[in-house]
């Protein structure tokens, strides 16, 4: 005999507090649902002969302008549909739609979306594979997408590919802590991050600038006070005062320990250096990438919890 | 950093080698310094 | 006769709320309606502010001007809705 049943579960507002944390055990602990509203419904079907019935369970799960923090990022006016089935054991998750008006992680992304689509096992998802499809997000008036891909979850590490599109250096610029430098242009790149559980490194990125390139301006008070004593230090600053560049290629590479190297090579000129004589300058740029992120999101970070938590990692960091 | 220049005849590009290391330990103590200021105790905000 | 810095500091959030001062993208406050003592508390308070954050710059070793930008971030970021803020050169009531 035939069974179907429509289940629906009353609507969530987060605004009114999360009702599922105390429920669900695995509730993920640095996850906070703020505002906005979720729903839940669907189909529970059992037909199939006497000896070997089949359980199928239906179900769309639709997040509506939700908002909220995870671990040290914050992200609002998040849509999306995530459609459910399972038949016994076989589970099938497709995420219809799913975008996102804005991202804060010390630099702000957004608005962004994302398809993707998971098949796996109830009893172990952690051997299912992930599909992901057309993604982009917006960042520095530029863009941020995943190369689309699937993903077999049980091997032990994943190569994630991030395009970036024609970035705006200004926008970049600016963001930085440090005032003393400005500059024009548009920066593409793809970068293949290597994920394991080991962490996260990054081998043969590649940046460049757009055509015909743009302006470069370093003025810092303490540079040219060097600049008095050092010849070369001396040139570097009248280059670098207005320099027009017209190719700037960069290798990126990022170690586990936090290391983000920039190997850059920029060609151009100043005009009022020796009647614009061309210049090539190969810049080494080391930072410290989680550290830049912290104090970006020290500056730029407003919500509580995260400004705990970015604290609290420094410490750490600066500890060991 | 100490940047290396060779300036050869006048019609050869300038070449300069740069190497930057950043310190972000600074900008972070700014930060929580400034924390301070504009946490509406200091009397500056 | 002169207004002393404990004034300026105790008037100050009364002053923002009448709208008569505002926070620039600089890191110091404006005058946005010279009424009452505006001008008084502004100077008082940006002198304070200056020698605050002429001492940080000094000892991180970093510019004064890089102080004042990230202050000016965060003055503006942490002005409560309704009073004002200066954006691109312009006094706003900050939504």
């Amino acid at each position: 005999a035939d069974v179907e049943v429509d289940w629906q579960l009353s609507d969530i507002f987060w605004l009114a507090g999360n009702p599922i944390a105390a429920t669900l055990p695995n509730w993920p602990e640095l996850l906070q649902l703020e505002r906005g509203r979720t729903r839940a419904e669907g189909q529970l079907r059992y037909y199939g002969s006497q000896e070997a019935p089949t359980l199928n369970l239906r179900g769309q799960l639709d997040m509506v302008d939700v908002s909220g923090v995870y671990d040290t990022i914050a992200f609002t006016g998040l849509r999306s549909q995530l459609d459910i089935n399972v038949i016994d054991e076989a589970l099938m998750a497709e995420l219809v739609q799913a975008s996102v008006q804005r991202v804060e992680a010390g630099l702000t992304l957004g608005p962004g979306e994302l398809k993707a689509s998971y098949q796996g096992t109830l009893n172990d998802p952690l051997l299912g594979q992930v599909e992901i499809g057309q993604n982009q997000i917006a960042m520095l008036n530029g863009v941020l997408s995943l190369r689309p891909q699937r993903y077999v979850l049980s091997e032990p590490a994943h190569t994630f590919f991030i395009e970036l599109n024609q970035l705006d250096i200004a926008r970049l610029l600016a963001e930085y802590p440090a005032t003393d430098i400005q500059g024009s242009g548009l920066l593409s790149g793809a970068i293949p991050v290597r994920w394991s559980p080991q962490g996260v490194f990054v081998e043969q990125g590649r940046i460049n600038a757009l055509p015909p390139g743009g302006q470069l301006q370093y003025r810092s008070e303490r540079a040219r006070q060097m600049a008095q004593s050092n010849m070369a230090m001396d040139i570097v600053m009248r280059a670098l005062d207005d320099f027009h560049y017209s190719e700037l290629q960069g290798d990126v590479t990022y170690a586990e320990d936090g290391t983000l190297l920039l190997a850059l090579l920029i060609q151009g000129n100043n005009p009022a250096l020796e009647h614009g004589r061309p210049v090539r300058l190969e810049v080494t740029l080391e930072e410290d990438l989680p550290a830049l992120l912290a104090s970006l999101q020290l500056v730029n970070q407003l919500n509580e919890i995260i400004q705990e938590r970015v604290q609290q990692r420094l410490i750490q960091r600066l500890r060991n | 950093c100490t940047p290396t220049v060779q300036v050869a005849a006048p019609s050869e590009p300038i070449h300069i080698n740069l190497n930057v290391k950043i310190e972000h330990e600074i900008y972070i103590r700014v930060a929580q310094e400034l924390d301070q200021i504009f946490s509406g105790s200091s009397g500056l905000f | 006769q002169q207004m002393s810095l404990q004034e300026a500091m105790a008037e100050l959030s009364a002053a923002k709320e009448q709208g008569l001062v505002g926070e620039r993208q600089n890191g110091y406050l404006g005058v946005v309606n010279a009424r009452g003592q505006a001008r008084a508390i502004a100077d008082l308070i940006n002198q304070a502010r200056r020698s605050e954050y002429t001492r940080i710059a000094e000892q991180n070793n970093i510019a004064v001007s890089d102080v004042e930008a990230m202050a000016g971030k965060r003055a503006i970021e942490r002005t409560p809705a309704g009073q004002y803020i200066e954006l691109d050169d312009e006094w706003v009531v900050k939504r």
